[in-house]
């Protein structure tokens, strides 16, 4: 009986201890992640004061500890990747200052997988050395997809001047998530908004960049060159990027090489693609020339249940 | 000296406080809300003068916020933030009553511009 009751005695104290255990750990982590919160709002506000300085006199930010300078990074990158116009110059003394670079490729160095892709993305807020240009080069063409494409970010905005080139050396095609991400960059003024050189291009990527851009900044005058890609062009997901990017521009799309590209298409991709059409706003009439019988009842459940056939614009 | 009260609604306490640090603390008293509700319940009760929203999707979800935060008879000037670029959801934000509709990245400039011109029409209605 005795030893039952020191069993159950062992077993009560293990619980216990457990649970203490426990809340400590989650105690001290949720201090952690406070602390590390309340030094990225105060660096964001300090950055914040920099870059709106209109007093001219210097001023500097000063991150003492490394863990204060991996705050300084993160609230670098939340102030750069959320506005523009602004003149960086005072932002860069603050980097160099604080050894924020080196800091950065330190980090990039001994991590690996979705880590290290994390630390190349704070990178591409930081003006970059020629050495650590060279090492994101060697980056650029990693296995892991994560890697290569913040390497790519990265290298894009350290030297804007070379985005193109770069872009269309790379082995591999860029996925239309890749794409907004250089989006991203163009928004925030770092790369010029050139598209009828990469709608002419014949490199994969340039191409799909090209696209995404007339199709983000609503650039209705490149319909024309959208309709030669269509008509000239072999590769399947250009052509359909090519369509989808004319029905998000409101276009028409009743032209015979239109329809032919979209005879092609399996049955799946062209049920995707009416669910598109769709939502962009385009009339059961204006359906009607791209689908057949069978495929319309489909596509008018499809804008009916949208409450699209109220406001529809009629292409005819 | 009159001070402004801000409220800004976002779910990402650093984007908040980034707008809050733009548009500077200096003669605001800016308040940060995490959700919704509790946006509409502090307009209410203190009478906000400008209230940032950073994200169109509950404005776009079917419910009237709008009418929440202007219910009391007070107008507070309603600026919306959003990574949306769409032409179609900017013009539903706009209908539904906004006052202004911005994307992000924005321009600290602009913003800052905006929320002070904003302080000067009710000055001047004052």
């Amino acid at each position: 009986m005795i030893i039952l009751y020191t069993y159950i005695f062992i077993i009560l104290v293990a619980i216990l201890v457990t649970v203490i255990m426990t809340q400590r750990t989650q105690n001290s982590r949720r201090i952690t992640t406070d602390k590390a919160t309340r030094r990225r709002v105060f660096y964001i506000r300090q950055v914040v004061n920099l870059l709106q300085d209109e007093s001219r006199i210097p001023m500097n930010i000063i991150a003492r500890t490394r863990s204060e300078r991996i705050a300084l990074c993160e609230a670098i990158h939340i102030v750069r990747s959320h506005t523009y116009g602004t003149d960086s110059s005072p932002l860069n003394q603050t980097i160099r200052d604080n050894g924020l670079e080196r800091l950065l490729f330190q980090r990039i160095r001994y991590s690996t997988g979705l880590r290290r892709a994390h630390w190349l993305t704070l990178s591409s807020c930081i003006t970059l050395g020629e050495k650590s240009i060279h090492k994101l080069e060697r980056l650029s063409n990693s296995r892991n997809h994560a890697i290569r494409i913040a390497s790519v970010i990265s290298l894009i905005a350290s030297d804007p001047q070379m985005a193109i080139q770069r872009i269309s050396a790379l082995r591999y095609r860029l996925s239309p998530l890749d794409i907004s991400r250089i989006i991203s960059l163009l928004r925030r003024g770092i790369i010029p908004i050139a598209y009828e050189p990469l709608l002419q291009s014949n490199n994969y990527n340039l191409q799909m960049l090209g696209i995404a851009i007339v199709r983000n900044f609503g650039i209705d005058i490149a319909d024309k060159r959208l309709h030669d890609i269509i008509s000239s062009c072999n590769d399947k997901a250009i052509v359909r990027e090519a369509i989808l990017t004319l029905s998000s521009l409101g276009r028409p799309l009743g032209r015979a090489k239109i329809r032919y590209r979209m005879s092609n298409m399996s049955i799946s991709e062209r049920k995707s693609f009416c669910r598109y059409l769709a939502t962009e706003g385009y009339s059961v009439q204006a359906l009607r020339t791209l689908f057949s019988e069978k495929e319309m009842h489909y596509a008018e459940a499809l804008i009916k249940s949208y409450k699209r056939d109220l406001v529809c614009r009629q292409y005819t | 000296m009159h001070r402004r009260k801000i409220i800004i609604y976002s779910q990402h306490l650093l984007s908040a406080e980034l707008v809050a640090a733009i548009i500077g603390y200096a003669n605001e008293d800016i308040i940060q809300c995490s959700s919704i509700e509790q946006t509409e319940e502090l307009c209410r009760k203190i009478d906000a003068d400008l209230v940032i929203i950073l994200t169109s999707s509950p404005l776009l979800g079917g419910r009237n916020i709008i009418r929440q935060l202007r219910g009391s008879g007070h107008r507070p000037e309603i600026y919306v933030i959003s990574w949306r670029h769409s032409e179609q959801a900017v013009l539903s934000l706009l209908e539904c009553g906004i006052d202004q509709y911005m994307t992000f990245p924005i321009c600290m400039g602009r913003l800052k511009a905006k929320a002070t011109l904003s302080n000067n029409n009710l000055t001047r209605e004052s």
